[in-house]
C-alpha cells in the first residue's frame, strides 16, 4: 500500500506545475523584434501606418480609429471639402469647417511613445545583432522623423500640447501643456537632426530618408514662421505656466522662414526634380505624376502606397462619374468652379469674369460642347478635373443641368444668379428661365427636341436636382482618379492610387514661399525674390500655365498661394495652408462655393453654361477661433493641468 | 492504462504479467461485446496429478502446463483459498478442478480454453443467484411495474423471513413459489419505495413501485461523486432525463427553463443552428458546465435522450470547482445500462415550428400615405401646402385593377411554418458483469426563409459502457459524438427582415423582367430578395464535430473496507470546419434606351468579387483525474466520506483559414480561387492557442446519524493564463446542515409525524472566476498586429517596397498583478418533506460577492501617456436573491398528478465601478452606478399624450420651438426637474429619472410551474414558465417607423393623423383621428417610456401529451411499451407587450431569427 501511494504521488509530481508556463505564441519580445532588420521593418510597418497622413482613409468628421479621422473606411468628405476645392451633396450638412468632432489626441502619444521606445532600445541590440552605426543612425532618424511628425500633427490642430520625449510612467503625464513656440521648435530640430543621422535615400520605398526630413521641416517651419506672422489675434497664455499655449511671439517668424528656406535649399542636393517624364503631353504628364512610384519620379519625396487586398481605400468608388459607377457611388468629390477659375487659359471677358455670359451683351454664349470652354485651359487643370464633355475612360462624361426651350431668337439673357456678384438663387430654373432643369437621378424628365427626337434633361452624371446622385458643380475630381482601374473594380476597397504626401513641387513652392517672405521682411541673406520666381516658373511650366514674365511681376504673395492651391488641389493640403495664412475666416466664413451647369439649348443644339452659386446654398462657417481645434473634453478631464483652447 | 494495472498488481510480480495479460484482453473482450458465456462442453486433455498441501496457485499451474487452459482470477482471489491436496492419474480437466476446488470458496467457469474462477457468491447478499432448494407448491407470478405502469426489470422479490428471493425478468415478470397463504413478498429495487404484499390466495400479484425520486433516498450527482440528497448541506438543484423530456427543443439550454429555481435562461432566437441563449444560475453570469465529471462545451448541442440526470450546484457545493466555480455548475450525467435488462428505444417525432412574432408591414397605398404625411409633417408649420412625394397618379396606379402591384416583401422572402424532425434510437441493457447504453440520435430543423436555404442536421451516437473487470475494479468507457452542419445564406437572417421592412412595397422585386434583373432602388435598403438566396448571394456551411470521451477505472482497495482509487482520462476535441461563399451580386436600375428598348444599368454590386472562404480550428482538450475516495460509517452513527483528487487539464485550439476571389462565379470552392497574395484573398488563420491547469481537490463529509452534517472542501487550482506571482489559488468551501426531523424530540411529536424531513442548511464558500484573465501579466509585441479583420480597418502593416509587412502590435501596459476575481458565495437554506409527498418545500437565499471584476481604469490618466492601460482587479458588486421550490404529488381516484412550482428573484448590486470623474452632481447622480442595482435605467417619464390643440396651447412645459410643431398625438414626458423645459435626445440633460430596470436578458423574478397528470395510458406533462421585471427597448424600425424613409410595421398605422391627408397637419381646425402611435414622422424618445415596455410574461412553455398503448395488446408484437404524444413549445403566451414574443431580444436592430413555437408529434416505442 505504501508503494502504490509512493507511485502514484510520483506520478502526480510528473503533472506538475513546470507545465503552467506556457507563453502565448502570438506574443513576442523585444529579441525577437530588435534583433533582426527584419523586426525592424515590423515596427516601423506599425509606426508608418498609425503615421497621421491626411491621405484617401482621413475623413474630417470623426469616425476611424477611435473618432480620430485617421484610419477611416470613407473618404467622402475630407479636408478639401472645407477649402473651397471641392464640394459634394454631403458637405451641406457641415455647420462649420472645422474638425470638431475629431479626436486625434491618444494615437498621437502611443505613436510617440512607441517611437521613442523604439529609439530607446535599439542601441541595446546594436552589439547583439551586429548593426552598424550606419544602420541604428538611419533607424534612429526614422524613429525621430516618425515623432516628430506626429507632434506637427498636433501643433497644427492645437498649438502647444504637452511634450513627451521619454516612455513615461502614468504618473509622469499629468502635465500642462507646453507653448506653441516649444512644440515647433522641437518638431523642426528633430527633422534637422533626424536629417544629420539619415542618409540620403530610404532603406525601403515608402520610408523615409534625409531629404524627407529636410522637405518636411521645409513645411513645419513655413507653418511656424506664419503662425508667428498672421496669428498674433489668437494668444493663449497658461496662467499656471505662463506660457503661450497658443500663439507665437512676431518676432519669431523670420528665424522660422530662414529655417524653412535653408531646408528647401538643401534638398537641391538630393537630386530631385519636378516630374517631366511623360511630355510632352503637359496634361497627361501632370495626371501621370501621381502614378509613378518608380526611383525615376524624382519628385516624389514621400508618399504612402497602397496594395490590393492589404491596405487600400475607396477613392475610385466615391468617384467615378455617375455614369460609370458599378457600385452603388459615384461623384462625390466635385472641384468647384471657384477652384477651377484659378487656373489658366479659360475663356473671360475684359474684367476677367467667365465667360460664360458675355459681359458686355448680358446674353449667354454659345459653345457646341461644354467641352469647348475648357478647349484652352491650363494641362493641369485638365489633369487634376474631368470637366463636363471631356473623355475619359473612353467615355464623354455627360453633364447636364437641363435644357432651354426657349425661344432663342434675341439670345438668352443672363438667368438671375448667372453674372456677378452671383447671388444665390435657390430655384433658379423655374418656368420664366424656360429651362427644363433635372429632377432626379435618371436625368428626367424628358424633353422632345424640335428635330422630334428625345433628350433626358439630366445628362448621364449629373447635374440633377435630387443632388442625391452624379456632379453637383459640373466638375470631377481626375487626379488620383486611376484612368486604369477595371470598370468592374471601381468598388469598394479596390483603389491603390498612392497619396503624395511630400513631392519635391511642394518643397519648391515652400522655398519661393519662405523666399518671398523673407524678402518682404527685407532680409538680405540672398537673391530671394528671384529665387522665388525662378521656382515658380518651374512649377508653373511643367504645369502648362502661363510663365510669370518677369521678376518683377511676382509683386504679390498671393501668386505663391494660388500657386499652391493650384498644384497642391485636393492633396489635403490647402486646408493647413489656409489656417497658417489666417486666410480661412475671409475665404470660406458664409461662403456658397459655384458651379457650372451646362445646359443645352434645343433651338440650335448648342450649350450655355451657366456660372452661378451652388443652388442648395451650402454656407460655411468658420470663425476665427477654429483655427485651432479644441482640446478633447476627455483628455482635459484626464489632465485637468491642460487650460483649454481660446 | 498499462500502469494502472501494475500499480494495482504489484505485489504479486511472479505471475503478475501472463494475469495483466489475461485482464487486459478479458477488458478488450467485455468492453467490445456482451459477454455471452459459453459452458465448454468438452474436455479433452488427461492430466495426471500428485500434491499434498500445495499452495493452490502452483496447482493450477501446473493444471495450465499439463492441459493449455488459462485460469483467470484476481490476485485477492487466491487470498481465500486453501492448500490443495489431490492425487488423480488421466482425470479430466473437469475432474481435476472440481476436485481442487472442492473446498475452496470459489466457483469456476469454463469459456473456451479459459478458467475463470470466482468467489462464491454468498446467497443472502445476492438474492438475484439464489437457486430455490426446494419445491413447494405454493406458485405466485406477476408483473412489477413502475407508476407509470412500465415494467420494471431486476425487482427483487423475496419472501419475507426466508432466503428464498428472485428477481424481476425483462419484461417485469416473476415466478417465484412460497411456503404458504401467510407468506409475504417483499418487492424492493433501487430507487423505489420497498412494498411488502401479503399472499394470502393469490395466484397472481401485481406490483407497483413507487418512485422514490423526491423521496430521501434520492441520489443526486455532485461534484466529484453523489451524494443522498438527504445528506446534502448545499443548494443543489437536479432534475432527471425524464423531466427534461417533457420540453422538447433543439438545445438542452431551453429545456430547462422553468424547470430549476434559480436557473435563468433566455432563447434568443430558434435560428436552426444557432443555439443562441443567455443562461446563468441566480444571475451570475456564464457557468461551468461538466459532462460526466469532465467540463466541456457543448452541453446545448447533447442529445437529450442520453441524458440521466442534470445536477445545478448554486453555492458552496460548487466550490469544489474552484477558479471556475464563481458562477455555479451545471453537472450533466449521461445514461448507463442497467444490470438484467435489455431494451431498445426509438422516438421519431415530426413537428413544425411557427414563427412567432413575424410583423406584417404597409402595402403601397398606406405607404404611400405615411410617407406623405411625414412629409407633410416634415415640412413644418412654415411650409404646410409644401409638396409631398407621391400624387393622386401614384395612389391611382396601386389602387386595385391600376398598373402597379405592392410589394409585400416579408412574403417574397419568409414563410410563417418550417418542418423538423428527430429520430433517436437507444439500446441499453446489460448483464452483472458489464452494462451498456448505446444511443443514436438525427435531428433535422429547417428555417423560415422562403427560400428553404437555411436548415440544420445533426447526428450523434453515445456507447456508454461499464464493465466489472476483475473483484472490485471496474472500467466505465463513454464516448460521445456529434457531428452537425449548419445550412444559411450568406447573409444574416436579420438582414432579411431589415431589408423586408424597409424596401418599400411600392418598388418590384425585379426591375422589369420577372425573375430576370433584382431591383436597385437607391437609399431604402438593399433588395431583400437578394439576401434571402443562397442562390443569388452566395451560402456558408458551418460543420461541428465534437468528440467527447472518458475511460474511467474504478478499484476498491482490498483491506481497507471504503477507500475506492480510481483514474480518469478524457480526450476531447472541438472540430470546426466552416466554408462560405459570397456570390456576387448586382442590382439594377430599368432605364428606357434611346430607340426606346428597356436597358438595365447595373446599379451597385453587392457582396462582390465572389469568394470562398474556408476556415478549420480543432480544439483537443485533455484531463487527467486521479483520486482517492473512501466513505466508511463508524460505530454505526458516524458517517464519513472524504476524497483527494489531483486533475490537470490541457487545452488546445488551432486552426487555418483561407479567402480566395473566384473569377468564375459557379466554381464555389477554394481551389477555383487565383493564386493567393494578389489580392484581398488570404490563407491565415489565428495562432495556436494552449493552456494548462493543475488542481489539488479536498472533499470531506461528515455526519453524525444523518442528524449534524457538516461538508469542507478545499482546492488548489494552478494555471497558465494566471501570471507566475499569482499561479495558484486557493478555494475553500464549509457547509452544515441540521437535520431537524431527526432529532428525538421531532421524530417523538405527535404533532409534527407529518414531517419526512425537516433540513436546515447553511454554506459559505470562497471561490473565483478566472474567465477574463488571459496573459494580461505579460508585456511585449503582438505579431501580427491586426486593427481589424476586415478590409475597412486601419491596416495593421505598411507597404514598403510595394509590398506588405505586417507590422507588431503594442500590448497594453502589462498588469503583473492580475488575477481572478474573487467570489464569495453565502447561501442558507431549508428542505422539508411533509405528508409522504404532499408537500415539498426547498427555499434559499443567497448573497455572493465579487471582488476584483477585471476592469480599466479610466479618466484618471493623460492620453499623454500614450499607452492604454491593462484591465485590473477594480470592480465589485453583490448580487442576492431567494428561491423557493414546492413540491406536491398526490392522486384523485385513479389520476396521479404532480405538481412542482419554482419561483426565484435576483438582483446584482455595483459596490464598486471604476469611472472617471463626474464633471457635476447631475452627472455624478445620473451616470455613477456605484452602490447602484446594475439594471437601474434613466428615462423620460411617460407625461401622457396630446389630445388635441387646446392641449397643446396649455402646456406649461416647452418641448422646443415654443410646441409650435406639436399636434394632437405627440408625446408628453415628464418635467422632472421641474424647469419648464425637455431636452430630448440628449438623454441626461436633466428630464431623465431613474423608471425602468433594463433588464433585457436578466428579468429579475423567473418562475416556473409543471404539472403532471397521469391516468390510465394517458399521461399529460405541462409547464407553465414566466418572468416579471423584464423591460426592453426596442430599436430602429420598431422605435422609428419609415426610418429612412423605408417602410414600417403595420402596426404603426394605429396613429394619430389628419382625417383629411391633404389637411394641413398645424392648423388648429384640422380634424384628428386618434389612434395608438403619434402622427407618421414623431417618433417617442427611444429613451423614454414610451419605448421601454415591460415584457413579463407567462407562457405555456410547454405541454406534452401522450397515450400509452396497454402493455397486453403491444406485448403481443414483441413491444414492451408503445407512446404516442403531442408536445409543444411556446404554445400561448400572456405579455403586456406589443407585436413582440417577449424573449425576442432587442439585438441585431431588433429583427433577430424570430422565435418559434412549435408542435410535434412522436412515438415512443420500446421493444
Amino acid at each position: 500500500m505504501k508503494k502504490t501511494v509512493y507511485i502514484i504521488t510520483l506520478t502526480l509530481a510528473l503533472f506538475s506545475c513546470k507545465r503552467l508556463n506556457i507563453a502565448p505564441n502570438s506574443i513576442i519580445q523585444d529579441k525577437d523584434v530588435f534583433g533582426t532588420s527584419n523586426g525592424i521593418a515590423a515596427y516601423m510597418a506599425t509606426l508608418y501606418t498609425l503615421l497621421p497622413i491626411e491621405d484617401f482613409r482621413y475623413q474630417t468628421t470623426g469616425g476611424g480609429t477611435n473618432s480620430t479621422g485617421f484610419g477611416n473606411f470613407f473618404y467622402n468628405q475630407n479636408l478639401n471639402m472645407f477649402t473651397g476645392e471641392i464640394t459634394n451633396r454631403e458637405s451641406g450638412n457641415e455647420g462649420n469647417a472645422s474638425m470638431s468632432s475629431n479626436n486625434y489626441w491618444a494615437d498621437a502619444y502611443q505613436l510617440i511613445r512607441q517611437a521613442t521606445n523604439f529609439i530607446n532600445t535599439l542601441p541595446g541590440f546594436k552589439a547583439s545583432a551586429g548593426y552598424s552605426t550606419a544602420q541604428i543612425n538611419q533607424w534612429t532618424g526614422e524613429a525621430r522623423f516618425l515623432r516628430a511628425y506626429t507632434y506637427f500633427a498636433l501643433v497644427k490642430r492645437y498649438g502647444g500640447v504637452p511634450l513627451v520625449t521619454t516612455v513615461a510612467t502614468a504618473e509622469q503625464v499629468n502635465v500642462p501643456r507646453n507653448s506653441e513656440q516649444e512644440i515647433w521648435d522641437y518638431v523642426n530640430s528633430e527633422f534637422q537632426g533626424a536629417a544629420d543621422l539619415m542618409q540620403p535615400t530610404s532603406e525601403q520605398r515608402g520610408r523615409v530618408n534625409k531629404y524627407t526630413a529636410l522637405g518636411m521641416l521645409s513645411r513645419t517651419a513655413l507653418y511656424a514662421g506664419s503662425i508667428a506672422k498672421y496669428g498674433q489675434a489668437i494668444i493663449n497664455v497658461d496662467p499656471a505656466t505662463n506660457k503661450r499655449v497658443q500663439g507665437i511671439p512676431q518676432t519669431e517668424s523670420l528665424r522660422y522662414f530662414k529655417q524653412s528656406y535653408k531646408a528647401a535649399l538643401d534638398c537641391a542636393a538630393g537630386g530631385f526634380a519636378l516630374y517631366r517624364n511623360s511630355l510632352p503631353d503637359k496634361t497627361a504628364n501632370f495626371y501621370n505624376l501621381f502614378y509613378d512610384v518608380s526611383s525615376s519620379n524624382k519628385e516624389y519625396m514621400f508618399s504612402r502606397e497602397y496594395v490590393f487586398g492589404y491596405s487600400v481605400h475607396q477613392f475610385d468608388l466615391m468617384d467615378i462619374p455617375y455614369q460609370l459607377q458599378v457600385s452603388g457611388s459615384a461623384s462625390y468629390e466635385c472641384p468647384t468652379l471657384d477652384w477651377v477659375s484659378l487656373f489658366d487659359g479659360l475663356p473671360r471677358n475684359a474684367d476677367g469674369s467667365l465667360k460664360t455670359v458675355d459681359a458686355t451683351t448680358g446674353k449667354f454664349v454659345y459653345y457646341n460642347s461644354p467641352a469647348d470652354f475648357f478647349q484652352n485651359a491650363e494641362p493641369r487643370l485638365l489633369a487634376s478635373v474631368i470637366v463636363p464633355g471631356s473623355t475619359f475612360k473612353g467615355a464623354v462624361i455627360d453633364v447636364r443641368r437641363g435644357i432651354f426651350t426657349g425661344d432663342i431668337t434675341n439670345g438668352i439673357n443672363a438667368f438671375p444668379g448667372s453674372v456677378p456678384p452671383y447671388p444665390v438663387v435657390t430655384s433658379p430654373y423655374n418656368a420664366t428661365t424656360q429651362v427644363t432643369p433635372a429632377v432626379n437621378s435618371s436625368g428626367s424628365p424628358t424633353v422632345t427636341l424640335p428635330n422630334g427626337s428625345k433628350m433626358q434633361a439630366g445628362g448621364l452624371s449629373g447635374i440633377y436636382g435630387s443632388w442625391d446622385q452624379g456632379t453637383t458643380t459640373g466638375f470631377h475630381q481626375k487626379k488620383f482618379l486611376d484612368q486604369n482601374l477595371a470598370a468592374a473594380n471601381v468598388k469598394n476597397n479596390y483603389s491603390t492610387t498612392p497619396w503624395p504626401e511630400l513631392r519635391y513641387a511642394e518643397v519648391l513652392l515652400n522655398r519661393a514661399e519662405a523666399a518671398y517672405e523673407l524678402n518682404l521682411a527685407g532680409d538680405t541673406g540672398a537673391n530671394y525674390l528671384q529665387d522665388a520666381f525662378t521656382q515658380i516658373n518651374d512649377i508653373r511650366d511643367r504645369g502648362g500655365a502661363v510663365l510669370l514674365p518677369n521678376v518683377a511681376a511676382l509683386n504679390d504673395i498671393n501668386i505663391i498661394r494660388t500657386e499652391r492651391r493650384k498644384e497642391l488641389g485636393f492633396e489635403s493640403k490647402i486646408f493647413w495652408d489656409q489656417r497658417r495664412w489666417r486666410t480661412a475666416d475671409i475665404d470660406i466664413n458664409n461662403r456658397a462655393w459655384m458651379v457650372l451647369n451646362p445646359i443645352y439649348v434645343a433651338a440650335n443644339g448648342k450649350y450655355i453654361l451657366d456660372a452661378r452659386k451652388l443652388e442648395r446654398n451650402q454656407l460655411f462657417t468658420f470663425t476665427v477661433s477654429m483655427y485651432y481645434q479644441q482640446i478633447p473634453g476627455s483628455e482635459i478631464a484626464k489632465d485637468p493641468k491642460l487650460v483649454p483652447n481660446i | 492504462m498499462y500502469k494502472i494495472f501494475t500499480v494495482l498488481n504489484y505485489r504479486r510480480k511472479s505471475c503478475s504479467f501472463s494475469k495483466i495479460a489475461h485482464i487486459m484482453k478479458l477488458t478488450a473482450f467485455i468492453l467490445l461485446t456482451v459477454i455471452l458465456q459459453v459452458s465448454a462442453s468438452t474436455y479433452g486433455q488427461k492430466i495426471t496429478l500428485k500434491e499434498k498441501n500445495t499452495p493452490l496457485q502452483d496447482v493450477l499451474l501446473d493444471i495450465q502446463q499439463q492441459s493449455g487452459y488459462d485460469f483467470l482470477y484476481t490476485a485477492d482471489l487466491l487470498k481465500l483459498a486453501k492448500p490443495v491436496t489431490i492425487s488423480v492419474k488421466d482425470a479430466s480437466i473437469k475432474e481435476v478442478i472440481e476436485k481442487c476446488l472442492a473446498d475452496q470458496p470459489f466457483v469456476f467457469k469454463f469459456n473456451k480454453k479459459t478458467i475463470t474462477l470466482k468467489e462464491k457468491p454468498i446467497p443472502v447478499e445476492i438474492p438475484a443467484t439464489i437457486i430455490p432448494v426446494q419445491v413447494i407448491a405454493n406458485p405466485v407470478s406477476g408483473v412489477v411495474t413502475d407508476e407509470k405502469g412500465q415494467p420494471l426489470a431486476g425487482v427483487t422479490v423475496l419472501e419475507k423471513g426466508t432466503k428464498n428471493g428472485i428477481v424481476t425478468d425483462a419484461t417485469g415478470h416473476y415466478n417465484i413459489n412460497v411456503a404458504d397463504a401467510n407468506s409475504t413478498l417483499v418487492f424492493s429495487s433501487v430507487g423505489y419505495i420497498s412494498q411488502e404484499v401479503k399472499v394470502g390466495t393469490q395466484k397472481n400479484i401485481t406490483v407497483q413501485l413507487k418512485d422514490a425520486m423526491g423521496d430521501l433516498n434520492e441520489i443526486v450527482v455532485v461534484g466529484y461523486g453523489t451524494q443522498k440528497k438527504v445528506s446534502l448541506t448545499g443548494a443543489v438543484s437536479s432534475i432527471s432525463g425524464d423531466e427534461l423530456a417533457t420540453t422538447r427543443n433543439e438545445s438542452v439550454l431551453n429545456m430547462l427553463t422553468g424547470k430549476i429555481p434559480g436557473v435563468r435562461v433566455v432563447q434568443n432566437t430558434a435560428e436552426p443552428g444557432a443555439f443562441s441563449n443567455s443562461f446563468d444560475i441566480r444571475g451570475l453570469g456564464s457557468p461551468l458546465f461538466v459532462i460526466d465529471g469532465v467540463p466541456r462545451t457543448g452541453i446545448e448541442r447533447l442529445d437529450p435522450n442520453d441524458i440521466e440526470s442534470i445536477s445545478v450546484l448554486k453555492d458552496a457545493a460548487a466550490a469544489v470547482y474552484g477558479v471556475q466555480a464563481g458562477n455555479g455548475v451545471v453537472l450533466v450525467t449521461t445514461k448507463k445500462g442497467k444490470a438484467g435488462t435489455s431494451r431498445i428505444t426509438y422516438t421519431v417525432t415530426y413537428g413544425e415550428q411557427h414563427a412567432s412574432g413575424l410583423l406584417p408591414s404597409l402595402d403601397a397605398t398606406d405607404y404611400m400615405t405615411a410617407i406623405n404625411e411625414k412629409t407633410k409633417h416634415s415640412n413644418g408649420i412654415n411650409n404646410p401646402n409644401g409638396s409631398v412625394p407621391y400624387q393622386a397618379a401614384d395612389f391611382a396606379a396601386f389602387a386595385p385593377g391600376g398598373t402597379k402591384k405592392s410589394t409585400n416583401w416579408v412574403d417574397e422572402t419568409v414563410r410563417r411554418n418550417a418542418g423538423q424532425e428527430n429520430h433517436s434510437l437507444s439500446f441499453e441493457g446489460g448483464t452483472d458483469k458489464a452494462t451498456y447504453f448505446i444511443g443514436l440520435g438525427y435531428l433535422k430543423q429547417d428555417g423560415f426563409l422562403k427560400t428553404n436555404d437555411e436548415n440544420y442536421h445533426k447526428y450523434n451516437v453515445r456507447s456508454n459502457i461499464t464493465a466489472q473487470i476483475a473483484k472490485g475494479l471496474s472500467a466505465d468507457v463513454q464516448l460521445y459524438y456529434m457531428a452537425d452542419q449548419r445550412n444559411y445564406p450568406a447573409f444574416d437572417f436579420q438582414e432579411v427582415l431589415n431589408a423586408d421592412y424597409r424596401n418599400p412595397p411600392i418598388y418590384p422585386v425585379y426591375a422589369g423582367d420577372p425573375g430576370g434583373h433584382l431591383d436597385y432602388f437607391g437609399d431604402n435598403g438593399n433588395n431583400a430578395v437578394l439576401y434571402s438566396s443562397s442562390a443569388l448571394s452566395g451560402y456558408r456551411q458551418n460543420n461541428k464535430k465534437l468528440l467527447q470521451t472518458s475511460i474511467d477505472l474504478a478499484y476498491q482497495i482490498p483491506f481497507i473496507p471504503g477507500l475506492q482509487a480510481k483514474a480518469l482520462y478524457s480526450y476531447n476535441n472541438n472540430f470546426d470546419d466552416n466554408k462560405t461563399y459570397n456570390k456576387e451580386a448586382d442590382l439594377y436600375t430599368s432605364f428606357i434606351n434611346t430607340d426606346g428598348t428597356t436597358g438595365y444599368r447595373q446599379s451597385q454590386v453587392i457582396n462582390g468579387p465572389s469568394s470562398v472562404n474556408r476556415s478549420y480550428n480543432a480544439a483537443p482538450n485533455t484531463l487527467t483525474q486521479f483520486s482517492l475516495n473512501y466513505t466508511h460509517t463508524f460505530a454505526s452513527v458516524h458517517n464519513v466520506s472524504a476524497a483527494a483528487i489531483y486533475e490537470s487539464t490541457d487545452s488546445q485550439s488551432d486552426g487555418f483559414n483561407g479567402t480566395k476571389y473566384i473569377a468564375i462565379g459557379t466554381l464555389d470552392q477554394l481551389a477555383a480561387g487565383g493564386n493567393v497574395g494578389q489580392s484581398l484573398q488570404t490563407v491565415g488563420g489565428g495562432y495556436p492557442s494552449h493552456s494548462a491547469t493543475s488542481s489539488f481537490i479536498e472533499k470531506l463529509h461528515y455526519d453524525y446519524k444523518s442528524k449534524y452534517l457538516f461538508d469542507l472542501s478545499g482546492r488548489n487550482d494552478g494555471s497558465s493564463r494566471f501570471a507566475p506571482t499569482k499561479r495558484w489559488g486557493f478555494f475553500p468551501a464549509a457547509s452544515a446542515a441540521w437535520r431537524v426531523s431527526e432529532e428525538g424530540f421531532f421524530k417523538q411529536s405527535k404533532a409534527l409525524s407529518f414531517f419526512d424531513n425537516f433540513k436546515l442548511r447553511a454554506s459559505y464558500a470562497a471561490v473565483g472566476d478566472a474567465g477574463q484573465v488571459n496573459y494580461q501579466f505579460i508585456s511585449g509585441y503582438d505579431y501580427p498586429y491586426t486593427s481589424g479583420t476586415s478590409s475597412a480597418a486601419r491596416p495593421g502593416g505598411s507597404i514598403f517596397d510595394g509590398g506588405y509587412i505586417a507590422g507588431v502590435g503594442f500590448r497594453t501596459l502589462p498588469n503583473y498583478d492580475v488575477t481572478w476575481t474573487s467570489n464569495k458565495l453565502a447561501n442558507i437554506g431549508l428542505d422539508a418533506e411533509l405528508w409522504h409527498g404532499g408537500l415539498g418545500i426547498t427555499a434559499d437565499y443567497f448573497v455572493r460577492r465579487r471582488d476584483g471584476i477585471l476592469a480599466t481604469r479610466v479618466g484618471t490618466i493623460a492620453g499623454a501617456l500614450g499607452a492604454t492601460l491593462p484591465q485590473e482587479n477594480l470592480n465589485s458588486d453583490q448580487s442576492s436573491g431567494v428561491e423557493l421550490e414546492l413540491t406536491h404529488r398526490s392522486h384523485i381516484g385513479q389520476v396521479r398528478y404532480s405538481l412542482d412550482g419554482n419561483i426565484s428573484y435576483t438582483r446584482t448590486k455595483n459596490l464598486h465601478v471604476e469611472r472617471a470623474v463626474a464633471g457635476n452632481s447631475y452627472d455624478n447622480w445620473v451616470n455613477n452606478t456605484n452602490n447602484r442595482y446594475n439594471d437601474v435605467a434613466f428615462q423620460y417619464g411617460d407625461g401622457g399624450r396630446f389630445t388635441s390643440f387646446a392641449d397643446i396651447y396649455g402646456a406649461t412645459v416647452n418641448y422646443g420651438g415654443g410646441n409650435r410643431g406639436l399636434v394632437p398625438g405627440d408625446y408628453k414626458y415628464v418635467d422632472w426637474n421641474n424647469d419648464g423645459t425637455i431636452n430630448l435626445g440628449t438623454g441626461s440633460q436633466g428630464d431623465g429619472s431613474p423608471l425602468a430596470v433594463k433588464s433585457a436578458n436578466t428579468p429579475l423574478v423567473n418562475f416556473g410551474l409543471t404539472i403532471s397528470l397521469e391516468y390510465g395510458g394517458f399521461d399529460l406533462s405541462a409547464l407553465a414558465q414566466g418572468v416579471t421585471g423584464k423591460w426592453i427597448a426596442y430599436g430602429d424600425a420598431s422605435l422609428t417607423p419609415l426610418q429612412f424613409n423605408g417602410n414600417e410595421f403595420a402596426y404603426f398605422f394605429d396613429r394619430w393623423h389628419p382625417a383629411d391627408p391633404a389637411a394641413n397637419q398645424f392648423d388648429p381646425h384640422t380634424v384628428y383621428v386618434p389612434g395608438y402611435y403619434s402622427i407618421s414622422g414623431t417618433n417617442p424618445d427611444g429613451n423614454s417610456m414610451y419605448n421601454y415596455q415591460n415584457a413579463s410574461y407567462v407562457r405555456l412553455k410547454s405541454l406534452d401529451v401522450g397515450y400509452t398503448l396497454p402493455v397486453q395488446l403491444t406485448r403481443k408484437i414483441g413491444v414492451k411499451r408503445f407512446r404516442l404524444f403531442f408536445q409543444g413549445y411556446d404554445l400561448f403566451t400572456i405579455t403586456g407587450l406589443r407585436y413582440y414574443d417577449p424573449e425576442h431580444p432587442n439585438t441585431n436592430r431588433s429583427n433577430e431569427y424570430p422565435l418559434a413555437k412549435t408542435y410535434n408529434f412522436g412515438v415512443n416505442v420500446t421493444f
